[in-house]
């Protein structure tokens, strides 16, 4: 009777330790959320890709300028991670042009290697000085080709 | 097809494990010893059988009340972790009224960031005894568990937010609930007198969060992980028996078997470790 218990026991901790399940290793830069907002130029007469020499793209509440002395057709703004309104100042000789976005966000913990990684959703154009402006995209995807069309 | 073979992978690998457990320890349990004289068994060649009777008493006879291991185990060796769970449970017949309590803490840390959570949870649920007749009340069963927790977390994270700078964010959740449902099963063996030892083996579904803002939550309180909808789950419990009536275990009803005028001879046995002789 001891035998069969002492059995029975080895048997179910064996259980135990094969219940145990591999726990997959993330891969960083896989797991962390695009950040950035894409920003393409349409010619506001013919609808065309418009490639836009600006002397600098700025942000309210950072130095930083994000773009300097650049002709391109498409831009990638990235968003303010401690505020839910990103406001970029668009430098072009004596005009500045102002674009200012409205978003969630939302932090998660991927992994303890990885850490945190601020998701960023429904994004909303709350003020701009461009003559037209659509949002296509609320969200940021890297499939994605653009979240915002600026007719110039 | 593949792609949800791919995506569900791990949970197939569960419900497969799940099964051959199942089956593996049906396949012990078929090794019970039996009194001798239950070793043979009338024809059952051309015989009409009759179901048997099985006495119920649902009168309540014992709690068992204990603790989680693995929790105490991992609190004891790990400083951002504490996990602290009661069980308890009563019999009816072969059903079990469970009650499971538990504090769950746990923080994880490094240079940029600090992620600390704590709550409480409870399961409550029934599990089948599938083992009844076993004279040393061992316990082989499946259940069902409906289960909440509450909780609180918070974040203090400082990061290099490209064209940001270095900017720190500080957030906290108070009030988040979950509830679930698991699915389980288990085994609990006598190991001295009234001392018992279990694990328990639960697969959680259903998940639902509510309550929580900008930060959400890494870990729900007994669930695990709170960006997954489900979870597995694995539980030792030393547990400890409490009577307060006397109850003999019940022994395994025999099927009657009526023989037809046409049978064969009635001295035709059975091997003694037929079927009917078992659990």
């Amino acid at each position: 009777m001891i035998s069969a218990r002492v059995r029975l026991l080895v048997v179910f901790s064996l259980f135990g330790l094969l219940c145990y399940a591999c726990n997959n290793i993330p891969d960083c830069r896989n797991e962390i959320a695009p950040n950035a907002v894409k920003l393409k130029f349409y010619d506001s007469t013919d609808s065309t890709s418009l490639e836009v020499n600006f002397d600098s793209i700025k942000a309210v509440n950072t130095d930083s300028v994000f773009y300097q002395d650049t002709l391109l057709s498409y831009y990638e703004l990235i968003l303010d991670p401690t505020s839910t309104t990103s406001t970029f100042l668009f430098y072009k000789s004596d005009q500045v042009d102002k674009l200012e976005l409205n978003y969630s966000k939302n932090i998660a913990i991927i992994s303890e290697e990885c850490g945190p990684s601020v998701t960023f959703s429904e994004i909303a154009l709350s003020d701009y000085s461009f003559d037209s402006v659509a949002l296509i995209n609320d969200f940021l995807d890297q499939s994605l080709s653009e979240n915002i069309e600026v007719y110039y | 097809m593949i792609f949800w073979i791919n995506h569900y992978r791990r949970t197939l690998r569960f419900i497969i494990s799940i099964l051959l457990l199942a089956v593996c320890q049906f396949a012990y349990a078929q090794e019970e010893k039996l009194p001798a004289k239950e070793t043979t068994a009338t024809p059952k060649t051309d015989s009409k059988d009759s179901k048997p009777k099985v006495e119920r008493d649902f009168k309540p006879s014992a709690v068992n009340v204990g603790m989680e291991a693995i929790g105490l185990g991992r609190t004891a060796i790990s400083s951002g972790f504490t996990q602290l769970e009661a069980q308890a449970d009563i019999d009816f017949d072969r059903y079990f009224f469970v009650v499971d309590l538990g504090h769950e803490r746990n923080s994880i840390a490094n240079d940029e960031f600090n992620y600390s959570n704590k709550g409480n949870y409870i399961r409550m649920g029934v599990q089948v005894n599938m083992m009844p007749y076993n004279p040393d009340r061992n316990f082989f069963f499946f259940g069902f568990r409906y289960a909440r927790s509450n909780f609180s977390d918070e974040i203090q994270y400082t990061g290099d937010f490209d064209k940001w700078g270095q900017k720190s964010i500080s957030l906290a959740n108070n009030g988040v609930s979950a509830r679930w449902y698991e699915m389980t099963m288990g085994l609990k063996v006598k190991v001295f007198e009234r001392l018992y030892f279990g694990y328990t083996l639960r697969y959680k579904i259903g998940k639902k969060m509510t309550g929580f803002d900008e930060l959400t939550p890494r870990n729900i309180p007994g669930f695990g992980r709170a960006d997954k909808n489900s979870n597995a789950g694995f539980n030792y419990y030393l547990l400890y028996n409490i009577p307060f009536r006397n109850k003999p275990i019940p022994k395994k009803p025999k099927r009657v078997f009526r023989e037809r005028s046409d049978s064969t001879p009635s001295n035709q046995s059975l091997p003694s470790n037929s079927f009917q002789n078992r659990f």
